[in-house]
C-alpha cells in the first residue's frame, strides 16, 4: 500500500506506530535508571525543553526511542499547556559553585576548583566486561569531597575595574514562548538557553574557525553547580523554592581591530544553562559575545556566527528538525507545479 | 617489542599498540613530517586519526609525537609552560602508559618536548625536537576562512592580504592587532603561524637550534622549521616587531627575561614565570 493513501486508511498511522515501537517492554525502573545513568542527557532534554523536571524528561526520551529532539518536542508540547502561574527569579551570582574554573588566569582571586569533570580524562573505549561497580565511585566522592567556598568573586571584575570589559546591555528577561515579537538581547539569551546543544556548538565554532569577524575568544570563567530558585509570595515575601543544577560561563572577545574608533578592550559574552553541560554554556557565551561585538558595528558584514538574526532562525532544534523533516509529508502537489515549469520551459527553448 | 610487552600488560593501556597508534599511521605521520621538514613552514596535509583526547586538547601534537617517539626518549609534556597543568598531565599520561619512556621537568635534558602555548625558557640544544600543538594550523584563516582560498594564496606565496592587514591594523590602531599567534614568514618563503606562543617565545624560534615539528590534528596538517632555520615575524622597517612587557620581574625567582603571568590570589597580586620548572630550578639553585 503506497503511502499516499495514509490519509484513507487511519490504520495505517497506528501500524506504522506500532511496528516502530520497541520489541520489549521498557523496565519498570527505566526512567529512575535512565537519570541515574545518563545525567548528562537528561540535563541536556531539560535545557533544550526549558522545562527542569529530569523524571518528565527521561520519560519523554524513553517514549521518543532515544530521539532526543522528539523527547524534546514531547516536554515542550505539555509544557506548552500548562498555564503561567507565576515568575521565578534566578541570580547566576547566587550559584553555588561545585567546580569554578578561569582558563584566563592561573591563579584568580578566589581559587579554582576542578570538580566533577572528565575534561582531563583519556577517551580510552573501556571494553572490560563488567561494568565499575558503583561502591568505587562511592569512595571517589568522599575522597574527593571538598567544601567549596559558598560564593566566588567574579574572575573579570578587576579588568572591568580597570575599564577593559565592554559594558553589556542590559538584557530584560523575556518569555519567548508567550511573546510575539522576539528581538533583543533578552530573547537572543532566552533562546540560547533552550537552543540545540549541537547547532549552537556548531555555530559558535564556525566563528573561532574564522567564520565571521576576527574574535579570538577567551573563556574567563565556568561555573557550575547548584542554582537557588526564588518565587514571590503573594505578600511580597521572596522565598527559595528548591535548587536546580546550572552552569555558567563567561567569554570574552580581543578587540583592539573594531571598526568605529573605540578604546581597545574586551567584548563580554555570557551563557547559562540549565544542567551540568559546559560545552553548552561556553557555546552561548560565544554567541552572545559575537551578537555584542557585531552590534557595535552595525555595517560590518555577518556571518551566521555573529548574526543575531540567523542564529534566532537556526538554533531552535525544534524548528530546525520539524521543518527538515517534513519533508517526508507528501509533496506530490507542489512538486507536480515545478515539474510543470521545468517541461514548459524545456519545450519553449526546444521550439525557439 | 618484548621489552616493552611486559611493561604494557601492567597498564591499563593493554591492548593498544607501544606508543597507541598502530604503525601504518606512524608511517603516515613520520612521512607527512619528512616533507614539512623539506619544505620549512609548508602545511602538509595529513590523515589525521581520531585520538583518545578530544579535538583541539592536542590531539595533532600527540600524534606527532606518538609518531616520533623511541624507547631511548625522554619526555617532556608542557602546557602553557608548566609541567603541571592538568592537560599536560593526561597527555603525558596517556604516552608514558603505551611507551614506558622516561619523562623530565628539565627541558635540557628532554629529547621529546610536547608543549601548548611556549617554548620553554632554558636555551635548547641540537638534537632536541619541540612538538607544538596547534589549534589554528593557518596564519591566512584571518583573512579568508576557507581553506581553498588560503591553500591558493600560499602557493603563490601571495601573502598581500596578510601585509594589508598588518597595514590596516598600524595605519587604523597604529599597532599591529596580532598578539599571541604572531605569523612568521620561514626563510623568506612560506608564513606559518607559530602556534598561539607569546611574542615572546618568536625570536627563540630563529636560528634555533633544535627541530620543531607542528602537529595539527583537527585540520589534519603538519609543519616544520629545521634546525637553523631564518624565522622572522611580519613587520614593516619603520615599525618594528615587538614583544610583550611585564612591568616588574618575576616575584619568585626575579628573573626579568622570561615572560610572566599574573597571580590574583595573594594580596598584592604579583607576577610570576610561566616556565615553571625553570623558576623552580632557579629558586633551588
Amino acid at each position: 500500500m503506497g503511502y499516499t493513501s495514509v490519509a484513507d486508511r487511519t490504520e495505517a498511522v497506528e501500524a506504522a506506530a506500532a511496528l516502530a515501537a520497541p520489541a520489549h517492554a521498557v523496565p519498570a525502573d527505566g526512567v529512575s535508571a535512565l537519570i541515574a545513568r545518563c545525567p548528562l542527557l537528561i540535563d541536556q532534554i531539560a535545557a533544550e525543553c526549558g522545562v527542569v523536571e529530569p523524571a518528565l524528561c527521561a520519560r519523554a526520551l524513553l517514549q521518543a526511542q532515544g530521539d532526543v529532539v522528539r523527547a524534546v518536542s514531547l516536554v515542550r508540547a505539555w509544557a506548552a499547556t500548562l498555564p503561567r502561574i507565576g515568575r521565578v527569579r534566578l541570580a547566576t551570582a547566587e550559584l553555588r559553585a561545585e567546580r569554578r574554573i578561569t582558563p584566563a588566569f592561573a591563579r584568580p582571586d578566589g581559587g579554582q576548583y576542578l570538580g566533577a569533570s572528565l575534561d582531563y580524562a583519556q577517551r580510552l573505549l573501556d571494553l572490560s566486561s563488567s561494568e565499575r561497580p558503583a561502591q568505587q565511585n562511592e569512595n571517589a566522592h568522599r575522597n574527593g569531597a571538598l567544601e567549596l567556598p559558598r560564593t566566588f568573586p567574579s574572575a573579570i571584575a578587576p579588568l572591568s575595574d580597570e575599564g577593559l570589559i565592554d559594558a553589556t546591555p542590559r538584557a530584560t528577561p523575556l518569555d519567548v514562548t508567550r511573546t510575539k515579537h522576539i528581538s533583543g538581547r533578552g530573547a537572543l539569551l532566552q533562546l540560547l538557553a533552550r537552543g540545540e546543544t549541537g547547532t549552537m556548538t556548531a555555530l559558535a565554532y564556525t566563528a573561532i574557525r574564522g567564520y565571521g569577524q576576527r574574535q579570538d575568544p577567551t573563556l574567563m570563567e565556568l561555573r557550575s553547580g547548584m542554582l537557588p530558585v526564588r518565587a514571590r509570595r503573594p505578600d511580597g515575601e521572596e522565598f527559595v523554592v528548591g535548587e536546580i543544577t546550572a552552569t555558567t560561563a563567561e567569554v570574552t572577545l580581543y578587540r583592539l581591530h573594531d571598526q568605529g574608533g573605540a578604546d581597545a578592550r574586551f567584548t563580554l559574552g555570557v551563557g547559562a544553562t540549565v544542567g551540568r553541560l559546559e560545552r553548552r554554556a561556553i557555546a552561548a557565551a560565544m554567541l552572545d559575545a559575537g551578537c555584542a561585538r557585531a552590534a557595535s558595528d552595525p555595517d560590518a558584514k555577518r556571518r551566521p556566527c555573529d548574526d543575531e538574526e540567523f542564529i534566532t532562525v537556526a538554533i531552535d532544534g525544534q524548528e530546525a528538525s520539524g521543518f527538515v523533516e517534513h519533508l517526508k509529508l507528501p509533496h506530490y502537489v507542489t512538486f507536480t507545479s515545478d515539474l510543470d515549469r521545468v517541461r514548459e520551459a524545456r519545450a519553449e527553448r526546444a521550439q525557439a | 617489542m618484548s621489552a616493552f610487552a611486559g611493561l604494557l600488560a601492567q597498564t591499563p593501556a593493554s591492548g593498544y599498540a607501544w606508543a597507541y597508534l598502530d604503525e601504518e599511521s606512524k608511517r603516515e605521520v613520520r612521512r607527512a613530517l619528512l616533507k614539512a621538514v623539506c619544505i620549512p613552514g609548508y602545511q602538509v596535509p595529513f590523515a589525521s586519526r581520531e585520538m583518545p583526547v578530544a579535538r583541539g586538547w592536542g590531539s595533532g601534537g600527540l600524534q606527532v609525537t606518538l609518531s616520533i617517539i623511541e624507547p631511548a626518549d625522554t619526555l617532556k609534556v608542557i602546557d602553557q609552560g608548566s609541567d603541571e597543568s592538568m592537560n599536560a598531565r593526561a597527555l603525558r599520561d596517556l604516552i608514558v602508559r603505551t611507551t614506558g619512556v622516561a619523562t623530565t621537568t628539565d627541558a635540557r635534558e628532554a629529547s621529546i618536548i610536547q608543549t601548548r602555548h611556549r617554548i620553554p625558557e632554558d636555551p635548547l640544544h641540537e638534537g632536541q625536537i619541540i612538538v607544538f600543538q596547534v589549534p589554528i594550523a593557518d596564519p591566512l584563516r584571518i583573512v579568508d576562512a576557507r581553506s581553498s582560498v588560503t591553500r591558493r594564496l600560499h602557493a603563490e606565496r601571495d601573502y598581500a592580504p596578510l601585509w594589508l592587514y598588518l597595514y590596516e591594523d598600524v595605519a587604523t590602531k597604529g599597532a599591529p592587532s596580532f598578539t599571541h599567534s604572531y605569523p612568521v614568514q620561514v626563510e623568506g618563503g612560506y608564513v606559518m603561524a607559530p602556534t598561539p606562543i607569546p611574542r615572546h617565545d618568536i625570536p627563540r624560534l630563529c636560528e634555533a637550534p633544535f627541530l620543531a615539528l607542528y602537529g595539527a590534528g583537527r585540520e589534519a596538517t603538519v609543519y616544520a622549521v629545521p634546525p637553523y632555520t631564518k624565522v622572522t615575524p611580519l613587520e614593516f622597517d619603520d615599525r618594528p616587531f615587538t614583544v610583550e612587557r611585564f612591568p616588574e620581574p618575576c616575584a619568585l625567582c626575579g628573573a626579568s627575561w622570561t615572560y610572566l603571568q599574573e597571580e590574583a590570589d595573594v594580596d598584592p597580586p604579583r607576577y610570576v614565570c610561566s616556565d615553571v620548572a625553570y623558576c623552580r630550578r632557579r629558586r633551588s639553585g
